[in-house]
């Protein structure tokens, strides 16, 4: 008789089945040494369990797709964090990626490379820091290579994602510094180091474009574009004055299309200010998100990643919500979409619940990604009709950045 | 010693910059429009995480109360970001013990409906140990991005600490309007 009989589980009341399970585990704990035995001689006890020959794998996730979608949770300014590669078509977790404190997550075009910036500590919160570039196999999910990076020039604020990122031909990681001076980390992902330092006084977040240029957004409220060499260092730098209009406040992240050469600055008051990124940034014109009536009532952007462009259509979907004054970090429960080229609103999409983050796929029919970090969950829709398609859950805790892959 | 140096000089002499600037009448007018009717609105005791994210805080607005601090609609937490460390074994303005304070801060402009004055907060990190799980909020009266960063609660303010991990957070005051 086999131990698993349903004669022996299954048929009794609740008292027989207290003690069946009591013989169950006093059977295994009996005939552990003898199972264990057993198994590394392939030869099972017949008289206890029927063999069975059932496979065991260790999984690779497939081929990251256009579809595929990276959730990263922060847990506050935890210490510990994990990254989630998701099939956004599926709804399946792929698997898990450790990460240290802040971690920092890009992509490269063909999604091949995921790349995360971190710091670590020798004893849990405390002793020597190690700030470090992993870049993982997005099958594997394991390291390929570590860089390290010089001691404490990371920017250890909440992580956003135009706090780095890749060169257009993806040899360059660039990240902001704020110390031992604000500027930006050069790091030769093929030579895999650290190679420079280029000092930008008053600026922050990184847009890299072009041939080998990159983007900041400066207090002065400048942009500050950046020609840099093969080496690393600044060739020459620009600014676009007066960028951003006095009592205009734009949100930490912006909208950035690394590949189309694109990028959108959302004001907390509800404008959109483009910048065309090609051989060399120039700023577009601006254009409201909302009518005055709808500003009246209340209406504003809100949220972490508030916006997020895709490319093929030119279209801006932009997180939005009633609010009162001040609350533009909260969650929002509305997408709006606008076609950048006239800057209409084309479509508004309810999310029937608040979210703080946005990704959109790079497909023709493109999944929109709505992050909420207080449930860390992942709603997903079609981003063309609205409809709802499905739901993650249980995404670590606090999740606030979510991203796709160019392709 | 991470962190010390230019940088530290910098944020300080920023929040002293910003703390006179606002002492003047940048200040009143700024309290004139942020706060001019919160002394009429009434003070109802919110749950702590839906005040800090949730569908109150985002129709409501900040609607600060003076009785209890470990809630995160207490008026000091106007613009905080963390974990309160009066609920972490520390006060509101002491930090836990084993943790170091950081000497850096990030400020705001925060009205007491209990005396109807407004008060500069420095709001302190208390760093070298892991996050403090308790009473997490999340408040943005006044608060601005990266690119104003004594105004800005994104960022770890560990800086000068002797470690730059995050604890929470600690809301002294360090003036007051009128």
């Amino acid at each position: 008789m086999s131990l698993f009989s349903n004669r022996v589980i299954g048929n009794g009341g609740r008292g027989t089945t207290a003690v069946a399970t009591v013989c169950l585990a006093t059977g295994l704990a009996l005939a552990l040494p003898q199972l264990s035995m057993a198994v590394e001689e392939g030869d099972l006890p017949e008289e206890v369990f029927e063999p069975v020959d059932e496979e065991i794998r260790m999984l690779e996730a497939p081929e990251p797709d256009e579809r595929r979608v990276y959730v990263a949770s922060q847990d506050g300014f935890g210490v510990i964090n994990r990254i989630f590669p998701i099939d956004g078509d599926t709804g399946r977790l792929l698997g898990m990626i450790d990460a240290g404190k802040l971690a920092d997550v890009n992509l490269t075009r063909a999604g091949d490379t995921i790349v995360v910036g971190q710091t670590l500590y020798s004893r849990i919160a405390t002793g020597d820091r190690f700030d470090f570039v992993a870049i993982h196999d997005p099958r594997t999910l394991e390291v390929r290579k570590e860089i390290e990076l010089p001691d404490d020039t990371r920017p250890l604020n909440m992580t956003m994602l135009s706090m780095s990122g890749l060169s257009l031909d993806e040899r360059f990681y660039l990240y902001h510094q704020w110390t031992p001076r604000m500027g930006v980390g050069v790091v030769d992902l093929d030579r895999g180091e650290y190679v420079n330092f280029i000092a930008a006084r008053g600026c922050h977040y990184v847009y890299p474009y072009g041939e080998r240029r990159f983007l900041m957004k400066c207090t002065d409220r400048s942009l500050l574009d950046v020609a840099y060499d093969e080496q690393g260092e600044a060739v020459s730098e620009r600014r676009i004055e007066e960028f951003r209009p006095e009592d205009t406040h734009f949100f930490n992240i912006s909208a950035h299309d690394r590949q189309g050469g694109k990028l959108f600055f959302v004001s907390f008051d509800g404008s959109a200010f483009p910048v065309d990124l090609g051989d060399e940034a120039q700023a577009g014109e601006p254009w409201d998100l909302l009518t005055e009536e709808e500003r009246d009532a209340g209406w504003a952007p809100g949220g972490w990643q508030v916006a997020a462009y895709h490319r093929d259509s030119e279209r801006l979907f932009v997180l939005m919500d009633q609010r009162a004054p001040w609350t533009h970090k909260t969650a929002s429960r509305y997408v709006y979409v606008y076609d950048t080229q006239s800057g209409e609103r084309v479509d508004e999409i309810a999310l029937g619940r608040a979210v703080d983050s946005l990704a959109l796929s790079q497909d023709e029919e493109p999944l929109l990604f709505a992050l909420a970090g207080d449930t860390a969950e992942l709603h997903i829709y079609d981003a063309n009709t609205g409809r709802y398609k499905d739901t993650v859950d249980e995404l670590g805790a606090g999740p606030l950045v979510v991203l796709t892959a160019d392709f | 010693m991470l962190f010390k140096g230019k940088f530290d000089a910098m944020v300080e002499s920023l929040t002293r910059r910003t703390a006179r600037r606002l002492s003047r009448r940048g200040f009143l007018a700024r309290m004139g429009s942020l706060f001019g009717g919160a002394a009429l609105l009434p003070l109802l005791p919110m749950d702590r995480r839906a005040h800090a994210r949730g569908y109150e805080y985002r129709e409501m607005g900040w609607r600060p109360q003076a009785r209890d601090p470990h809630a995160c609609d207490y008026w000091r937490h106007c613009s905080i970001d963390g974990n309160l460390c009066d609920c972490c074994g520390g006060g509101l303005t002491d930090c836990p013990p084993g943790t170091t304070l950081s000497p850096s801060s990030w400020v705001a402009s925060c009205f007491n409906p209990e005396d109807g004055h407004s008060y500069m907060i420095a709001y302190r990190d208390c760093c070298g140990k892991q996050r403090c799980p308790r009473c997490g909020c999340l408040n943005t009266e006044g608060e601005l991005p990266l690119y104003r960063p004594e105004w800005a609660n994104d960022i770890v303010w560990c800086f000068g600490a002797p470690d730059s991990t995050y604890h929470c957070t600690i809301s002294p005051i360090v003036g007051r309007n009128g």
